[in-house]
Order: C-alpha cells, then structure tokens, then sequence
C-alpha cells in the first residue's frame, strides 16, 4: 500500500527526467526564438493499484506531463516506460499494446464524447480499436452497470440526452472498457456541479478498489487529491517543488509555494469559528 | 429605510417553462449577498433579469426595484442608463467578456466616457487610476496592452475596473473566479472585499462553490429549480441548513473539498 518505496516491485508507469520545451514565436528578428520550458526534469512512479495526484496551476506543466504520459507528444529528453517498455509516440498499431494497459478520462464529458454515436457504440470503440477479444455488447452492457448507468435504457441513448455527471460516466465506461490497469484522470471532476462531483469521485474510488486501477489525477482541486490520491506531486513552473503522501504533504507542506496554494483553498468555515 | 435592490416575485419563462420562479431577494446599500446554485438553477438568470439582459424569448414577471424605483419593464434606454452606473457586472470569463481588438484602457475608458461624461483625456486618465484601483501591476504600460497580452487573473481585474468605471452602488459578480487558479482566486477574492468595503457597493456574488460565497459573503440565498430554497445568514445556511436541497448542498461541499488542519489564511490579504 505504501507507495513511498521508490523502484519497488511492481512500477507500472514510470517517468524519469522528463523535460519538455517549446520555442516561442520570434519576437526580433536575427535573435533567437525565445523558448518556454513546460517540464524541467519530472519524474514520476505509479504502482500497482497506487494513485499518484498532479496538482498545479495553469502554466505548470502539468497537460505537458499528461501528453507525455498517454505518448501523444514526445519529450525532449528523458523517458516514460510501461512495466519496463518504452512509451513513445508513434502510430496507433504500434501503441494497442499501451491503450489496453492505461486509459485516460478528460475534463469536459461534453466535448469528449461523440455526439452522434450512441452510448453503446462509445463504450465499444476502445473494443474494437484495440482488437479486445469477447462478446462486446456483454462487455458493454457489464461496463454501463459498473458506472451506474442502468444499460438497458442507455446503450441505444446519445450523449446529450445525458446530464453532465451521467456523461462523465459514460467516459469513464469508455476507458475502462479495455480492461486498463492505469486510469489517467485530466481534471475529470472540474466540469461537475458539486453534488455530482462528489457522486464521481465516489464512483472512482470504488472501481479504483474493485478493480485494483492505478491512477494518476492531474488537478488543481486539493479536495479530488485528498480524496482520491495516496501520493501527491506540486508541480510549479515545469518542476516538481514537492511530493510525498498526500497526506503528510497537505498536513506539512514544506515548499513555499505549496504553502501558498494551500493558503489560497477556500475552506468552509467551522462551527467553532461562528 | 429602503433597499437598494428589491427583487419581489421575479419569475422568467422560456416557452411556458419558469426557469426563474418567484424569486424575492433584498439587498441593503453596502450590504453583501451571495446566491448559490447548481448549474441550471437560475442563480444566473436572476441576475441578468434585474439588469434587464435577458436572452430574447424570456418573458418577465414581478418586480426589480433600485433604490426605489421600478426597473422591470423598463426601456432599453432607461436600462442602459442604470447599467453601468447604478449597476456594474462582472462576469465569469473574462477572455470572452473583452474585446480582444480593443486596448483594455480604451475598454476601460469608454464606459468612464459614457457614464461620466468626462473627456477623452479625463476618461484616459481615469482609466489609469482605476487599472491601479484593481492592483494592475504597471498600470500606465498595462492600459496599452492588449487582452491576450494579460494573464487570467489581470484580465478578471480589468473586468472590475470595467465594472467599476460608472461609480456603481451595486456590484453583481457571477461567478468571477470559477475560470482562475486557486491562487489567483485568492487575490481577486481579495480585491472585491477590500473594493467594496472601501467604497461602500453592496455585492450580489453568484457561484456554485459554497466555501468561495462563505468567504465573501454575509447572507446568502440557496437556488434550485429557479426557486429560493433557504435565505439567512452564511453561518446559520452552512451549519444549520433547513432545506433538504441546502443539506445536500453543504454535505456535497464538505465531503468534496479540503479543509486545512490548522486555521491558514482565509481569503487573501492582497490589496
């Protein structure tokens, strides 16, 4: 459970030295491009059914660490491997192999789902695309249940005939649906009114445990972390200022600008203070 | 003593459906209010009917006094008037709420111009003191930058300068901070406190986030189904709620967010 062992037995996703920068449009002429480093030297681990959390704000790099791990971009220099075999970008046949393993559920179910597919088709996609053998309409159907969809009344429905939760479930129904052993999580929960959010994040958690899934939650919302992450990593201006377990990191933040984002986290006020 | 805002009985319709049902609300000179709503629960549309910004379609009914007088139903022009001077808005995107052509001086300048009748020179020099008002770093340099050329968080600030450029009794904010950084929300939480504090504006703060109204917010009114579920003060709404759809509502909250161990800073003290 303790995922604080670094190099311990059975590292699915790893990330070492990631760096990433890009040049920036000429602002004179006969001078160089000015360039912007996204990511400066990241690393990172996920266990076996561990969950790591990204936190940062907008700038910090952390959609450049997301692209790098789901190998839709390539890093400068350093390295992200699966189980010991390289990721890297290339075309889809020669990435099957990487889909069926780790999945990834994005921020907004209403620009991530195809409006014009049904449900049953959006959930099987993945299914198909990835040559994943078995009766995919069972598949389908088993996938909508574990999300708490009802599949009878949802796999011939689209997408806009679904609330913004109900949708967000379909996505996950989607990612599963290969059977991944890692979820990727960018900002998943930030799209959703408060209650639903909640009823997700719920939903994560149990198919995390039933399911022995390995996530990593990239987010700005300390709340999703603590809930949801056993470790934790601040990345700020392409580095990792802090990691640690959640836990102990959201208790004791050592790093300055941790401190400052923790400070800044609106809290409800306590009874104690009225 | 009679209110600054009186919102009595509103209801807006689409078609034959009320988004916005019976809605009474009151809001004291100076005085802070924050409504709080899910997604689809009219907190917005309240806000934009008693400035009379309504999407065509939407019929009207019951009645928006300001400062006594009667503004549902009233003209465009008598409207506009109020607009901007009785009334300054401040919206949630700001990348969308400013025109991307336009200098944000000259932005913040036109409504200065407009409202105040000052002259250009007065209206340029105007908006340079208001950039300032709003903590913009630079603000001689900055009113000649264009909004792309801004962060978030100085874009949102611009959008209060705007808002703030016909001298306006009430502020009403919708969801000004749902599009920032966490930080950044901090310091323009920060800035509206202090604004209104300084110059007495009441404050009509709109958002879903039960613990960013607690912050700003003396009273707040709970919204569902464009109906007022519960309306008391913040303490009393959080911790004693009476509505099932409040309970709901604040167990969500808690169960969703972080809450430090140990009293951190609340809001920021950023001027």
């Amino acid at each position: 459970m303790d995922g604080e062992a670094a190099g311990s037995a059975d590292v699915l996703l790893r990330a070492e030295a990631l760096h990433r920068h890009y040049p920036l449009p000429r602002q004179r002429l006969l001078h160089r491009r000015p360039v912007r480093h996204a990511l400066r030297g990241v690393d990172l681990e996920l266990a076996a059914g561990g969950s790591v959390g990204i936190v940062g704000e907008s700038g910090s790099g952390k959609s450049t660490l997301v692209r790098l791990l789901l190998a839709l971009d390539r890093a400068d220099a350093g390295a992200v491997s699966y189980r010991g075999r390289a990721v890297e970008p290339g075309p889809p046949r020669t990435l099957r192999w990487f889909r069926r393993e780790v999945q990834v559920v994005l921020q907004d179910p209403f620009a991530s789902l195809d409006p014009r597919m049904r449900v049953a088709d959006i959930v099987a996609e993945p299914l198909e695309c990835l040559d994943v053998p078995g009766d995919h309409a069972a598949r389908v159907a088993e996938l909508l249940g574990a999300v708490g969809l009802e599949p009878g009344p949802a796999k011939d429905r689209y997408p806009h005939e679904f609330s913004g939760g109900q949708r967000q479930r379909i996505a996950i129904a989607r990612a599963l649906a290969p059977g991944p052993r890692v979820l990727v999580g960018d900002e998943p929960l930030s799209a959703l009114d408060v209650a639903v959010r909640g009823q997700v994040m719920d939903l994560l958690r149990g198919l995390a445990a039933d399911l022995g899934l390995a996530l990593v939650l990239v987010s700005h919302d300390i709340g999703a972390m603590h809930r949801l992450c056993e470790q934790i990593m601040v990345l700020h201006e392409g580095g990792v200022v802090e990691r640690g377990r959640t836990a102990d990191v959201l208790a004791a933040p050592s790093h300055p600008y941790t401190r400052r984002l923790l400070a800044a986290v609106p809290q409800l006020p306590d009874r104690e203070q009225v | 003593m009679t209110a600054l805002l009186e919102i009595e009985g509103l209801t807006v319709r689409f078609g034959g459906r009320a988004v916005v049902d019976d809605v009474s609300l009151r809001l004291d000179a100076g005085e802070r209010l924050g409504l709080i709503g899910a997604s689809g629960s009219g907190k917005s549309l309240t806000a934009l009917a008693a400035i009379g910004l309504l999407p065509d379609g939407a019929t009207v009914s019951g009645s928006v006094r300001l400062a006594g007088s009667e503004l549902a139903g009233g003209s465009d022009r008598e409207l506009a008037r109020v607009r901007g001077s009785r009334i300054g808005m401040v919206f949630q995107e700001p990348a969308t709420a400013l025109d991307p052509l336009m200098r944000v001086g000259a932005q913040i300048a036109g409504p200065v111009r407009r409202l105040t009748g000052a002259s250009r020179s007065a209206a340029a020099r105007r908006a340079v003191e208001l950039a300032a008002t709003v903590g913009l770093p630079d603000p001689e340099v900055l009113v000649r930058a264009y909004p792309h050329q801004l962060s978030g968080g100085q874009r949102q600030r611009v959008g209060i300068a705007i808002a703030l450029a016909g001298e306006p009794d009430l502020l009403i904010a919708d969801e000004p901070t749902t599009a920032l950084d966490v930080t950044v929300q901090a310091e323009v939480l920060g800035l509206l406190d202090d604004l209104v504090r300084r110059r007495g504006t009441a404050l009509l703060f709109i958002s879903h986030d039960l613990a960013v109204v607690a912050q700003i917010a003396r009273r707040v009114a709970v919204l569902a189904d464009g109906r007022v579920r519960e309306y008391g003060p913040v303490e009393q709404v959080l911790h004693q709620p009476r509505d099932p759809v409040t309970q709901a509502l604040v167990a969500a909250a808690r169960r969703t967010s972080w809450q430090a161990p140990a009293p951190v800073g609340t809001v920021g003290q950023g001027s």
